[in-house]
């Protein structure tokens, strides 16, 4: 079941009206209800297999003996790994979400491990943490305490403010996926699938729309997740900060996918030494925590290609920032600002080239590269990307729409400043939204469609 | 939290109605192509809401039997009357009775020919879904579509209210000229009428019926006809009842003859031309397909139509768009002559229209009154047709044709046959003789 279905969304605000009028403990119930209900969707196999470990991992931390939580760990751990590498041998239905939900609860055993906070008191309320379904099929990973905390102060009225917050992020989430992300989708899909036909600004164009595709598509998740919980009263962890306007890697790291590279920061980085053991450590580690995030995305070569670039991309950047950037330093606030913009160009190419073997297979991706750097002027055939004068409008405007979005968000507070323009701004972006919705909408496709990472 | 609840769903219900007008207006933008079949509804509404005001003398009302029947442009001929087909595909008489009141705001027309294919059960057939959105969806915004709308009996929603979900995939093909047509109303090329040509040269006999006994419509058909006549009645509008021929059953006989009755009765004129086919020398399938008449049939139901009505009512013509029916007028005979290669049947035609042959291979089954130019092996005989209501007609030695100086024919053929219409002096038709059918079917 996908939010954008309306099977989903009838649901969701059919129980949403009974949640406002509830107590917190029927609160809780409906949440659990819900979260069973919408897991039970996905199959009975991974229902019970999510069940059981988060049954022992409740267990293992209310026990608090550090054997068994390293053993619960390991056993989860060991749980992702068969479902990611060894599918196919042991002929195993892979869990939806199970690299999120892994994560979440090693995270939360090694809090409790580490005297972070007291173990979960209540099984339900740990058992909607792991199973909360606005979180469980591609994030954002939240840390316990945080939504534990939220889930026991749900005995009071939610605000108008909260409602109407969510409800914005959720539609604009959705306004993202099914309308931006889909078009940037066909464009990269055309482009990518005769890769081996095109050159020059083809493949350019091909791999700007990829990285904005897997950008939106993300995104689109995660605003939907956090409206959803939103409007349910719950603030989840944001997982975007505009990670295209990044002006170098570890800055990218910081805005795209927070709560993975946070978790990876807090559960292995630190862990491992961080960068407490001398700057070759440093960058041993960087390129390790890159590595594991590469082989969680997939288990193909590809995938440890693509880390591998990240762990690389970032130690050069750290290399070049502590002996090269400083000397190029200007008082002068225009360079400043021309530098901040060049690197910012820099980092978006690089990580959108990195993209290739995110999509691609090594051969593939490396294809690509070569066929780039065969550039032969702007000219572009339409006809050859498979689509209209109109659709091409319509794309150009719509990354024009995101890239204002980005700089909105970039330099504000996101939706709090937003809720703070003026009545006549804000009406006109919801206006604008839902004709651009109506005009765009893929109308006879199939606009229930998976998002992409929920694959991982 | 009832407050809170109330003014998000206030807000949520306004976003939701902009994205419902939004919807409607991509529906009218994405609707032109939809229908692109010579009968399209939306170029008939459209052309009728481009007429200037009170321009029009005769209003066709009804189904498609009544836009392939009537021909404004034989009727403009006969009679000198302006007439629109303000008719639709499958209408279903309920929304024909809203045509007639969206008609009358812009129009005072002297007479109503209102065909009564849709009382019938047959016409339910065609009725399928989408028969009762097509012929309201291009008609502009008003109470009466509203009511209409309510009388509508397919009710998929989204796809009856909004075209843009079967047809959204056109946005991407759309261009400034499609937004201009939603603003602009373009007139329609023939008034309304559709023109069949026939689809084969078969000839044969419809078999023969009999209303045996009136048999009373549907309620709800016959509601909506009674509502009709009222609205006539109350505008003294006279009404004149019509059904065009077609390949009747028994069943829908005897609902004619219902109506018949009922004109008779209530002092509205009835004509059936099924009764008629003789008097007409109508043919199936040349004049009329199994429903609809084709354009040498609908010439003959409407010639019919203009004496009648010259015999019963007392119109003044208007004089409006003369020439624009004189050149569909040209067009219909070309259509006529074009469309019919069997030898006897063209002389019948020659005989029934205003007609000139210029040149003949057999004079012998031609009239002998000097009508036409024989033209044999380079001796023409006589040659004072040559030059032809203001026109130049010549025939070179290598049997090239060459209309007012420009060449028209060039085939190397000794036998040739070229008609023209006396009313205007064009050509309507060059035949190769050889290629005519010679026998009747």
């Amino acid at each position: 079941m996908v939010f954008s279905s309306m099977a989903f969304l009838l649901s969701f605000f059919s129980m949403a009206i009974i949640y406002y009028f509830s107590r917190i403990t029927m609160r809780k119930v409906l949440l659990v209800l819900a979260n069973t209900i919408f897991y039970l969707y996905f199959g009975l196999h991974g229902f019970v297999y999510l069940f059981l470990i988060t049954l022992v991992s409740y267990w293992a931390a209310k026990r608090k003996q550090i054997n068994l939580v390293y053993v619960t760990i390991i056993i989860v751990l060991f749980g992702l790994a068969i479902s990611k590498y060894f599918t196919k041998e042991f002929d195993i239905i892979v869990p939806v979400g199970i690299s999120f939900f892994t994560f979440k609860i090693v995270g939360y055993l090694c809090d409790v491990k580490n005297d972070k906070y007291p173990p979960v008191d209540n099984f339900f309320d740990y058992y909607n943490y792991v199973f909360f379904f606005a979180q469980i099929t591609a994030g954002p990973i939240e840390r316990c305490n945080n939504f534990v905390k939220q889930i026991n102060g749900l005995d009071r009225q939610l605000s108008y403010e909260e409602l109407k917050s969510g409800f914005v992020i959720f539609g604009l989430g959705m306004f993202e996926k099914i309308i931006i992300s889909a078009k940037l989708s066909t464009l990269a899909n055309n482009i990518l699938a005769q890769a081996n036909d095109l050159y020059g600004v083809y493949i350019l164009l091909g791999i700007f729309a990829y990285g904005l595709q897997i950008y939106t598509d993300f995104d689109s998740y995660s605003n939907i997740a956090i409206g959803l919980a939103k409007m349910l009263g719950i603030d989840t962890m944001r997982n975007f900060n505009v990670p295209y306007l990044a002006h170098n890697l570890s800055d990218f790291w910081r805005r795209w996918h927070i709560s993975l590279s946070s978790w990876l920061r807090d559960y292995l980085y630190i862990p491992l030494g961080g960068n407490r053991k001398g700057t070759w450590r440093k960058y041993l580690n960087v390129l390790i925590v890159s590595l594991a995030s590469g082989i969680w995305h997939g288990n193909t070569a590809n995938f440890a290609m693509w880390g591998f670039l990240h762990g690389i991309g970032q130690i050069v950047a750290n290399m070049f920032h502590a002996n090269i950037s400083k000397r190029l330093t200007s008082n002068k606030r225009i360079w400043q600002i021309i530098g901040k913009i060049i690197s910012i160009i820099v980092t978006f190419a690089f990580v959108n080239i990195c993209w290739l073997f995110f999509r691609l297979d090594f051969n593939e991706a490396m294809m690509c590269i070569s066929h780039l750097l065969k550039f032969d002027g702007w000219q572009i055939d339409l006809t050859l990307l498979g689509i209209s004068y109109f659709e091409w409008v319509a794309l150009w405007l719509l990354i024009g729409l995101l890239f204002i979005s980005d700089l909105f968000r970039y330099f504000t507070a996101g939706i709090k400043d937003f809720n703070r323009l003026p009545f006549i701004v804000r009406w006109v972006v919801y206006l604008l939204v839902v004709f651009l919705f109506v005009m765009l909408y893929p109308y006879g496709g199939n606009y229930v469609s998976d998002f992409i990472y929920s694959n991982f | 939290m009832i407050k809170t609840i109330f003014k998000a769903g206030f807000k949520l219900s306004i976003l939701i109605g902009f994205a419902i007008c939004v919807a409607l207006f991509a529906s009218k933008l994405t609707r032109p192509e939809s229908y692109p079949e010579a009968d399209n509804t939306k170029d008939k509404v459209d052309g009728f809401y481009a007429l200037e005001e009170n321009s029009i003398d005769v209003l066709g009302i009804g189904t498609s039997h009544l836009y392939s029947a009537l021909n404004p442009a034989v009727l403009a001929y006969y009679t000198g009357l302006s007439s629109y087909d303000f008719a639709g595909q499958c209408q279903p008489m309920e929304i024909t009775y809203t045509y007639l009141e969206e008609a009358l705001k812009t129009q005072k027309v002297q007479l109503v020919i209102l065909d009564i294919f849709a009382l019938s059960e047959e016409a339910t057939s065609c009725q399928v879904a989408g028969a009762y959105r097509t012929s309201i969806q291009d008609l502009k915004p008003s109470k009466e579509k509203l009511a209409a709308y309510k009388n509508m009996y397919d009710h998929n929603l989204l796809e009856n209210f909004f075209d843009v979900a079967l047809y959204g995939d056109r946005l991407a093909k759309l261009d400034f000229k499609s937004l201009n047509q939603i603003f602009e109303h373009d007139a329609d090329k023939y008034f309304g009428y559709t023109p069949v040509l026939p689809y084969s040269d078969i000839i044969w006999d419809r078999p023969a019926f009999e209303a045996q006994e009136a048999i009373m419509p549907n309620n709800r058909r016959l509601a909506a006809f009674l509502k009709i006549v009222k609205l006539c009645q109350d505008r003294e509008i006279p009404l004149l009842v019509i059904k065009t021929p077609y390949y009747i059953s028994q069943e829908d006989a005897n609902v004619y003859r219902y109506i018949w009755d009922y004109c008779e009765d209530n002092g509205i004129n009835y004509i059936d031309f099924n009764y008629l086919t003789d008097e007409l020398d109508y043919q199936y399938e040349l004049d009329g397909d199994l429903w609809h008449a084709t354009v040498p049939g609908s010439y003959k139901i409407t010639k019919y139509l203009a004496q009648f009505i010259l015999d019963n009512y007392q119109l003044t013509a208007s004089g409006n768009y003369l020439k624009e029916y004189d050149d569909i007028y040209t067009e219909t005979l070309q259509m006529i002559f074009k469309t019919n290669k069997h030898y006897y049947r063209l002389k019948e035609y020659i005989d029934y229209f205003d007609v000139s042959v210029l040149i003949a291979d057999r004079d012998h089954w031609f009239s002998e009154d000097q009508k036409y130019l024989v033209y044999r092996h380079g001796t023409v005989y006589p040659d004072r047709y040559l030059s032809f209501e203001g026109h130049e007609v010549e025939i070179k030695e290598d049997n090239s044709v060459w209309y007012d100086g420009e060449m028209m024919y060039a085939a190397n053929n000794d036998f040739l046959m070229i008609i023209v219409d006396e009313t205007s002096g064009m050509i309507l038709d060059i035949v190769n003789v050889e290629n005519l059918k010679m026998e009747q079917n």
